[in-house]
């Protein structure tokens, strides 16, 4: 096999490895909902003193804790394994 | 530095950048837990503006999502598809809808078909009780793990419920924690714990509160989530 050749296996191989893919949007996705969650409550909540946004809060710390509980734990794992050519 | 070294050096660190992708591991076990809190994310359903035509978007989007993923597992189940795109499946999964497609289900029934009251604390337990109650089975005993699990599960219903009557609040986690144990405890070879522990709570509240409605009594909190733009 030649150069260019083993590189479109490679890709190939690549593209097949959803996970690859998925675990930024996996870690990444419930925070940023929980940060806008957040930011929400307390932009409608606090400066228009609605107190029915608190709820918002609640949910925001609750998805934000339990994301990192098992988020944390997963990017810890996800490591680069050495393989010989 | 001429432009064929030039080029020499750009295709050596692609090389060496596909290299270090491909050597990338993932723990399956760790994915799958992730994989949970994530479907969190899709609580964002109830945020949308409340606008014409995002509320015919909210109706189609999700069922459309639903059948292009029974579509895939329909495909891997037949062997059209390689299950080698699926990551982290278990052996039981080989021979039958996998998981992630009775959590989707079970979402999409949720947000659609039940108040947001209710459907809110059961995407909760499905997302973060039943990863917690694995971790806590391998660490703890099995009675002590669902015990934990129950109290979690109370503690989300609480929340939730929280500006209701006192008397209905407690009625509400006992039912919610009871109903997402029992989903999760159930094992059964065609149902994924996955879809139980979102819908036997979600089932029994529902019942629950339209059952108090015959007495015209409205036992529902007002809505937790408010579509972005002002309540």
């Amino acid at each position: 096999m030649n150069r260019k050749e083993i590189r479109q296996a490679q890709i190939l191989i690549l593209s097949r490895r959803l996970e690859l893919w998925l675990t930024p949007i996996l870690v990444i996705a419930p925070i940023a909902f929980a940060l806008l969650l957040l930011v929400e409550s307390l932009t409608q909540g606090i400066t228009k003193g609605a107190p029915l946004y608190e709820g918002e809060f609640l949910l925001g710390c609750i998805i934000l804790a339990g994301t990192l509980i098992f988020g944390v734990p997963f990017v810890r794992t996800v490591h680069f394994h050495r393989r010989e050519k | 530095m001429d432009q064929k070294q030039l080029k020499e050096r750009v295709e050596n660190y692609q090389d060496e950048i596909l290299e270090r992708l491909l050597s990338i591991e993932v723990d399956a076990h760790w994915f799958r837990r992730a994989f949970h809190a994530f479907a969190s994310s899709f609580l964002i359903f109830y945020l949308l503006p409340d606008v014409p035509w995002i509320n015919i978007a909210k109706l189609v989007v999700p069922i459309a999502i639903l059948v292009v993923v029974g579509i895939i597992e329909c495909r891997r189940l037949g062997g059209t598809l390689d299950r080698q795109y699926f990551f982290g499946l278990r052996t039981y999964e080989h021979h039958r809808p996998a998981s992630y497609f009775y959590f989707g289900a079970g979402l999409i029934i949720l947000l659609l078909a039940f108040p947001q009251q209710i459907a809110v604390p059961c995407i909760l337990c499905a997302c973060f009780v039943d990863p917690a109650i694995g971790e806590f089975r391998y660490r703890l005993k099995k009675k002590t793990a669902y015990l934990l699990g129950f109290l979690l599960s109370a503690g989300f219903f609480l929340g939730i419920w929280y500006h209701a009557q006192p008397w209905v609040v407690f009625c509400v986690c006992l039912i919610g924690a009871s109903g997402a144990v029992l989903g999760e405890r159930v094992k059964f070879r065609w149902l994924d714990d996955d879809l139980l522990i979102q819908l036997v709570p979600a089932i029994l509240l529902l019942i629950f509160w339209l059952g108090l409605s015959f007495f015209h009594l409205n036992i529902l909190p007002p809505p937790l989530i408010h579509p972005l733009g002002g309540v």
